[in-house]
């Protein structure tokens, strides 16, 4: 045996090639600590120092407002409507798209991307062009006496439009990524087209269906832009959280605007918190994209 | 250049990778370092190049005592197992970059570059390939790319981390052969790590067995094979089987017999006695021979194995038959033991 | 359309295919199909003079320059985080990382009015600036660090993966070339991550060009200075001068499409180069 026993030496110390050196590591984790907690941290952190700057009682009492509750309310009303519909519009898309093949298929794929590129004031205006009192369909509509614009079926379908793409662009690489055997296995076991989907489909992606429905109710609910402009404004009917947030921003009623900003920003800690347990408890079952 | 490494001794936390490595390699050797996974021959081949730190030992480089020196500075040529290369560079640029990062006195110029790095490319029969990228080519002429660039910077010794580990088996074998060649043709100190006994054994004008961080015999692939050291060895290169024996009066029984003489240095007492398949043959008499039973019997290239159990002390195993010989499943038949290595009962 | 290449068993193609068109074509095409009529009746020359008047041009230099710096920012820093989250462990990395997404999550009008709170002269990091002279809120500098604060995930997570996928292998072959540890950060490492950064900061751009609600509370909104396009297309709607709005969205839409235009071919350029190789 050629092995001789270890003399004890000097350990020899000098670090491997590919780590770099302390000072430039403790460099650059500090630009990067600094540079979230600046942009990301202190703007959270402000929104709550505002909103109590008149103590609990100021912020109960903004709270306790008609018009803050008149907005809550509207807010999750458009949110249980938009986010169900993209359910099924995510859901059904999603599968024609994992599950088969076709020409045009990636040009569908981009046609559901479309409205992120789309700017979210883009978004308003098309409805109001199309809905508003000059617009291609607005008469028409008017005749049968709908009210869009101006009115909570605008919001919805502005919603609609800004957050369409949430759970389809979450089910498509899942799906495509689960393949069909497992659908094929069903139907050779002698179970119908509904029964397949629900029994082994749905349990498959139901994570991956999960984040899609927490992204996509983050935004129903915060979409600022698009809705404004096809809202009107008008307080305590068409004003949902961001608008009233608006309202009151340029009212000078700094702890109102704020207060209900508060329960937005909660809203976005909790989705983050959620999506974060998500990504880490069911790494394997929601889409690649987004395992760590 | 020649190598030595002294007393090398690695930790990753809690698990020792090696315990005190010693080897010398010659000027101009191919050497091998051979073992299971997990026996530490990567890490020692990485301590040669400076990529791992050791907790203790040495690396001599010739006179020099490399172990402080850092990889930037060891001109070590290395190839890893993936082959690392950079994928935003043409073959040429990456059998270049060697060259290219010099500091500026050392640096030769652009032009002298490109000849040399056209010269490696002619090395390793890769010509006209210069402006593909690594992406465009199949694995065997990534591998190749690799060497040049591990060349290009005229290393003191050239490194090999499972060189055709990530091949298909037919180009496995032609690559084997053109780096003998090439090594002819250069004559780098090289050291190649490898789990495949084959692939050293062909390759290697030495090989270094390593198990558990240690090297367990250093020796060419005749004393390897014919000679190991340690039972480790004996089961690690070919097909063997162990038997427990006892040496009495410079002899060594087996269920009673005496069936070889023991060679000298070995203690009295409980041993173990290990064989290889052709170390054994159907005796025609049962006289001197032990009593066996055949329990299956299939056909291997040119002869047959048989699968024999000893009647006498319960020990399985395979030995070679020559294909004229007809042996069936059930027959009891004599063997007679011709040779075996004699190890101290574990 | 119909699934073609091989016959599928799986049930449901007319259904699900049949849903996907009409609330596509509802909820989408007809919607921007009529901004394109209303633009079509200016005609494309029509639509040009409108964006080429003074003030809508302006705001469209705004939003373009503003947001290109912003990206370009985003750029530089997004990389520096992806780094320092993929490469270095310390504690709270974790929290860090989750807090990228933030600019994501959190509604635009929120984030506005948060960072016009901040960036005021009287605010926790305006009154810091007050003393050089440095007024940021209602100036396109607040403008600047809004667009920054929208974009700042995208670069981040288009890098992010690519950097955890790429072997340390790589590192150690420049290292025993001879490389130092810059060069090989900025000959080997960096190179290609460039297309994953071009990604993000095109996304980045594409963001801020089209972001309206973080940043009209901290812009002041001054036309000619700091008024933003998406700003002039409300401005416009609430002037009834739809013609006005269109040719601004238009404008807009345009832009927005040739990047994902040039973001696809970048794409494929890269695929086409450098393969996918291990």
């Amino acid at each position: 045996m050629s092995a001789e026993r270890p003399q004890a030496s000097a350990a020899v110390r000098s670090r491997p090639a590919t780590e770099d050196p302390p000072a430039l590591k403790g460099l650059l984790i500090a630009l990067a600590v600094f540079f979230l907690a600046s942009f990301l941290v202190l703007p959270l952190v402000v929104v709550f120092v505002e909103a109590f700057r008149k103590g609990a009682e100021g912020y109960l009492a903004a709270l306790r407002e008609e018009d803050a509750l008149a907005a809550i309310r509207l807010t999750l009303t458009v949110a249980a409507i938009a986010v169900p519909v993209n359910v099924v519009f995510g859901i059904a898309a999603a599968w024609c798209i994992a599950k088969y093949e076709f020409k045009g298929k990636s040009f569908l794929v981009s046609l559901i991307d479309l409205p992120f590129s789309v700017s979210p004031v883009v978004a308003g205006l098309v409805y109001v062009l199309l809905f508003g009192a000059h617009g291609l369909l607005g008469p028409t509509v008017r005749s049968w006496g709908w009210e869009i614009v101006f009115a909570v079926p605008g919001i919805v379908l502005a919603t609609v439009f800004v957050t369409l793409p949430f759970v389809a662009r979450e089910l498509i690489p899942l799906m495509e990524e689960q393949g069909t055997t497992d659908e094929e296995a069903a139907l050779s076991l002698g179970a119908g087209g509904l029964k397949t989907f629900l029994r082994v489909t749905l349990p498959n992606i139901k994570w991956g269906l999960l984040y899609g429905v927490l992204l996509c109710n983050a935004r129903a609910m915060g979409e600022f832009g698009a809705v404004s402009v096809i809202s009107g404004h008008i307080r305590g009917l068409t004003n949902t959280m961001p608008l009233q947030v608006e309202v009151l921003y340029n009212e000078y009623d700094a702890v109102g605007a704020f207060t209900i900003a508060s329960l937005l920003a909660l809203l976005a800690l909790v989705t983050l918190a959620l999506k974060a347990l998500l990504e880490w408890r069911y790494a394997d079952e929601i889409a690649g994209t987004h395992r760590r | 250049m020649d190598i030595r490494i002294r007393n090398i001794v690695k930790d990753f936390g809690r698990t020792a990778a090696l315990e005190g490595v010693s080897l010398d390699i010659a000027s101009g050797e191919l050497v091998a370092l051979l073992g299971p996974s997990g026996s530490g021959k990567t890490t020692l081949l990485r301590i040669i190049a400076g990529l791992d730190v050791p907790n203790g030992g040495q690396v001599f480089f010739g006179d020099e005592d490399a172990s402080h020196t850092p990889v930037q500075h060891r001109k070590v040529g290395f190839v890893f197992q993936q082959y690392a290369l950079f994928r935003h560079m043409t073959v040429l640029e990456n059998i270049g970059f060697g060259l290219k990062v010099r500091d500026g006195a050392t640096r030769p110029s652009a032009a002298e570059i490109r000849r040399r790095s056209l010269e490696l490319l002619d090395l390793v029969q890769l010509q006209g390939l210069e402006r593909r990228y690594p992406g465009q080519l199949s694995g065997g002429q990534r591998q190749r790319v690799a060497l040049a660039r591990a060349l290009a910077v005229e290393p003191r010794v050239l490194l090999l981390d499972e060189p055709f580990g990530a091949l298909d088996a037919k180009v496995r074998k032609d690559l084997r052969r053109w780096l003998r060649a090439i090594h002819e043709r250069t004559g780098h100190t090289t050291v190649f790590v490898t789990h495949d006994q084959d692939e050293a054994l062909e390759l290697a004008d030495r090989v270094a067995v390593l198990n558990k961080g240690r090297i367990e015999q250093v020796g060419t692939p005749d004393a390897i094979y014919d000679r190991p050291e340690t039972p480790f060895v004996f089961r690690f290169i070919g097909e063997s089987h162990a038997v427990s024996v006892q040496v009495r009066e410079g002899k060594v029984w087996l269920a009673g017999q005496p069936i070889l003489m023991a060679a000298g240095g070995i203690a009295e007492g409980p041993a173990e006695l290990h064989l290889r398949p052709q170390d054994v043959e159907f005796a025609a008499h049962a006289a001197d021979a032990l009593p066996a039973r055949i329990l299956s019997v299939r056909r291997s290239g040119p002869t047959r194995r048989a699968e024999i159990r000893l009647s006498d002390v319960e020990a399985v195993f395979e030995i070679d038959a020559p294909a004229a010989l007809t042996v069936r499943p059930g027959e009891e038949r004599p063997v007679r033991i011709l040779r075996g290595r004699v190890f101290p009962a574990a | 359309m119909r699934p073609s290449r091989r016959r599928s068993v799986i049930p449901g193609f007319g259904i699900s295919a049949g849903i996907t068109l009409t609330m596509l074509g509802l909820i989408v095409m007809l919607p921007l199909a009529a901004l394109v009529l209303r633009a079509g009746a200016a005609g494309p020359d029509g639509v040009l003079r409108l964006a080429l008047e003074p003030r809508i041009f302006a705001a469209l230099k705004t939003s373009f320059g503003l947001s290109l710096a912003a990206a370009a920012l985003n750029g530089i820093f997004g990389v520096i985080v992806a780094w320092v989250l993929v490469r270095y462990s310390f504690p709270g990395r974790r929290l860090l990382d989750a807090a990228v997404d933030l600019p994501f999550a959190l509604p635009t009008a929120v984030a506005g009015i948060a960072l016009a709170a901040l960036h005021a002269p009287n605010g926790w990091i305006g009154s810091l600036f007050v003393p050089y002279g440095i007024k940021i809120a209602y100036t396109p500098l607040g403008i600047f660090i809004a667009l920054v604060f929208v974009g700042l995930p995208f670069v981040v997570r288009t890098v992010q993966p690519v950097l955890a996928e790429a072997e340390q292998e790589i590192e150690e072959a420049a290292a025993t070339l001879g490389a130092g540890r810059v060069r090989t950060i900025f000959t080997v490492l960096l190179p290609p991550l460039i297309p994953a950064i071009l990604t993000g900061v095109a996304m980045s751009f594409a963001r801020g060009v089209g972001e309206y609600g973080s940043v009209i509370f901290i812009a002041g909104n001054i036309p000619f200075v700091s008024e933003i396009a998406p700003l002039l297309i409300v401005v416009k709607l609430e002037e009834h001068d739809d013609a006005g709005a269109t040719a601004i969205a238009l404008t807009m839409l345009a832009v927005s499409f040739l990047i994902l235009l040039a973001l696809n071919a970048l794409g494929s350029w890269t695929r086409r180069r450098y393969g996918h190789v291990r």
